[in-house]
């Protein structure tokens, strides 16, 4: 028996697109260039960056990942409702 | 991660122009990346909760939030990290500007007495007449305030130094515990170093590329480097760019002879190759605090570092050692105990310790932590080795509990007992040391340079934890046989292109291991090899 699912195709979709654009919004770094050359806080700050561009990237890609499973858990409810749950339980 | 070692003296334009507006730039953009991913998570969890504003319960949904909220604490930590290098920058960039305006003064301040400051910070003598005792009167002052401004400048490089190693260690909290590519699982992965599960890093020591030979000892292969003239051994850096010796000699031009200078300290400052350079006189030619019968005297082997541990405390480890009779040729045994002294001062240092049936000990900060990481040699003959621990946090500079041995973790084999090196087993052995770390994309690398068991070259071990570190296969990095090895010092690390690291290191090389007397040490025992070993990353 599957779990008692009253979420819509709609919803995940919808759901799918936020994270998507969360996702997006996470991919553009705040970051610009460094100035101060020359000075071992100016590498220090550029090391830093580096390693919050690369978490950043992190959770982009986590959000991303999940949006893609939300997407494919929407398709799987649309084709038949039973398999729709496990391939939902199964994705996530 | 870059690491730092204690920087030149800055000139005149660079203290004038000296940058913080990259701090304030990053202590924003950091804030701000935190908020973006805090504000994301939130929305994710909504999400998941509630998809397109459906309801969605069952396992499936429970699975799917207890993902998202995993997540979203991890992020957490993430921001928190992101929030306090901010607060470091932030804080950092006030001290360091606080730093210049002192050091702007005192230019000014000089400028103010009628003397002119050239760009090396030296200062002259800028006004014409008065009487020759006035000129050579006012030729001495020049010579103290050029010292005055040097230590100024000094100041807003080590202010800039330890702002920098402080955002670093920080930064060390956004490596390790990672979500997914997004694959549809979640994986947190503790990683760290690149090193798998024996902390074995993968970051292999290359060969020593010589750069050339102090004849007579003492970092500096000229007059101008090296005006004193001494010649002397060990050479450990401690904090505040301060390097101690072991036997001190200096050449006397009116007795034509050396003559001991004890265990002299200098300031110093690293050339462009990374050689600790000497910037005057000793500032003092018996660092250690206490009463020294004649002929003994604390040799430095060993310290924490030319970079204390996060909360500003260093330490030198030093051996008791009594010269032997007089016209003697065989060195006397080290002690089987350390003394250790606290380096936050001007010196003479107090000392605040004693590590019992531990001698040539080095350590190194441990982690962000305010631990050490520490070794000794312990026995002798065959059974003399070179042990590893790691010690407590100290609850504050100027607590020494953390130094209480029984409180030390030994540094575990992968045979679950304690790791030892062989080492040199005869008691008059120098076998002093070095533990050094440097910063990666990966992680820290902790690195041990020692001499080898017969004392004829220098071998390494990189690892990405003590106990990586220590069983780490070693790599003869130098070699000379027939001569005597010690005290390697790792004096700066800097970035390779490829993502290697270049250590610069002094080595001190003695012609043959037993001592000589002392009219005969300054013209043949020791020399100070300088060079570079590169450090390559895992393929």
């Amino acid at each position: 028996m599957s779990d008692p699912l009253e979420v819509t195709p709609e919803g995940l979709r919808a759901a799918a697109a936020s994270g998507n654009e969360l996702a997006g919004e996470l991919g553009v770094s705040p970051i610009a260039g460094v100035s101060g050359d020359g000075v071992p806080t100016a590498a220090a700050v550029e090391a830093v960056h580096a390693l919050v561009a690369s978490v950043r990237a992190d959770h982009a890609g986590y959000l991303a990942g999940r949006s893609g499973s939300l997407a494919s858990g929407a398709r799987g409810y649309e084709e038949t409702d039973g398999g729709s749950a496990s391939k939902l339980n199964g994705a996530l | 991660m870059p690491a730092f070692a204690p920087a030149a003296i800055p000139t005149k334009s660079q203290i004038m122009n000296w940058p913080t507006s990259h701090l304030d730039e990053a202590a924003a953009a950091w804030e701000k990346s935190a908020d973006q991913s805090e504000q994301a998570f939130s929305k994710h969890v909504a999400n998941v909760r509630a998809p397109g504003g459906t309801v969605w319960t069952g396992a499936g949904a429970n699975a799917a939030y207890d993902d998202a909220r995993d997540a979203q604490d991890t992020v957490a930590g993430h921001c928190s990290v992101k929030r306090e290098c901010a607060r470091i920058a932030r804080r950092g960039a006030e001290e360091i500007r606080g730093a210049q305006r002192t050091v702007v003064s005192a230019i000014e301040e000089v400028q103010d007495k009628g003397y002119s400051v050239a760009e090396d910070l030296t200062a002259a003598d800028a006004s014409t007449g008065g009487t020759l005792s006035e000129r050579v009167a006012r030729r001495a002052e020049a010579a103290q305030l050029t010292e005055y401004l040097r230590w100024h400048a000094r100041g807003l490089a080590d202010t800039d130094a330890r702002v920098a190693r402080e955002l670093t260690a920080e930064a060390q909290g956004l490596q390790g515990r990672k979500l997914s590519g997004g694959d549809g699982t979640q994986m947190l992965d503790d990683h760290q170093g690149g090193d798998g599960q024996d902390g074995q890093s993968g970051y292999t020591p290359g060969q020593f590329k010589q750069d050339g030979v102090e004849e007579g000892g003492t970092p500096g292969f000229d007059k101008e480097h090296n005006a004193q003239g001494i010649r002397t051994d060990e050479g450990v850096l401690i904090q505040g760019n301060r390097i101690l010796f072991g036997d001190g000699l200096a050449w006397d031009d009116k007795t034509h002879s050396y003559r001991g200078l004890d265990t002299p300290m200098y300031h110093y400052h690293l050339d462009q190759n990374g050689m600790p350079i000497l910037d005057g006189p000793p500032i003092s030619g018996h660092p250690e605090q206490g009463e020294f019968p004649p002929g003994t005297r604390d040799i430095p082997l060993g310290s924490t570092g030319p970079n204390p541990m996060p909360n500003g405390q260093g330490l030198l480890f030093a051996s008791r050692w009594v010269a032997g009779p007089p016209g003697s040729s065989q060195d006397p045994a080290f002690s089987r105990d350390t003394m250790v002294y606290d380096t936050r001062g001007n010196g003479p240092f107090p000392p605040v310790a004693t590590i019992q049936g531990l001698r040539a000990v080095t350590a190194v900060p441990y982690g962000d932590s305010n631990r050490l990481l520490i070794s000794g040699v312990t026995g002798e003959g065959p059974n003399a080795s070179r042990v590893f621990y790691v010690t407590p946090e100290q609850s504050a500079p100027g607590n020494w509990d953390f130094l209480d041995q029984h409180h030390w973790t030994p540094v575990l084999g992968p045979n679950g007992t304690a790791t030892s090196l062989p080492v040199n087993g005869d008691l008059s052995a120098d076998l002093s040391s070095n533990l050094s770390r440097f910063d990666t994309p990966s992680g820290t690398q902790y690195v041990l340079s020692m001499p080898n068991p017969d004392s004829s070259g220098v071998d390494m071990r990189v690892g990405a934890t003590p106990e990586g570190m220590a069983s780490a296969p070693a790599t003869s990095v130098f070699s000379q046989p027939g001569t005597f090895h010690y005290s390697p010092n790792v004096t700066q690390v800097t970035p390779l292109p490829g993502g290697g690291y270049d250590l610069s290191m002094t080595i001190s090389q003695r012609q043959i291991p037993d001592g000589v007397p002392l009219p005969d040490l300054g013209h043949q025992t020791y020399r100070n090899i300088f060079g570079h070993v590169p450090v390559m990353p895992p393929p």
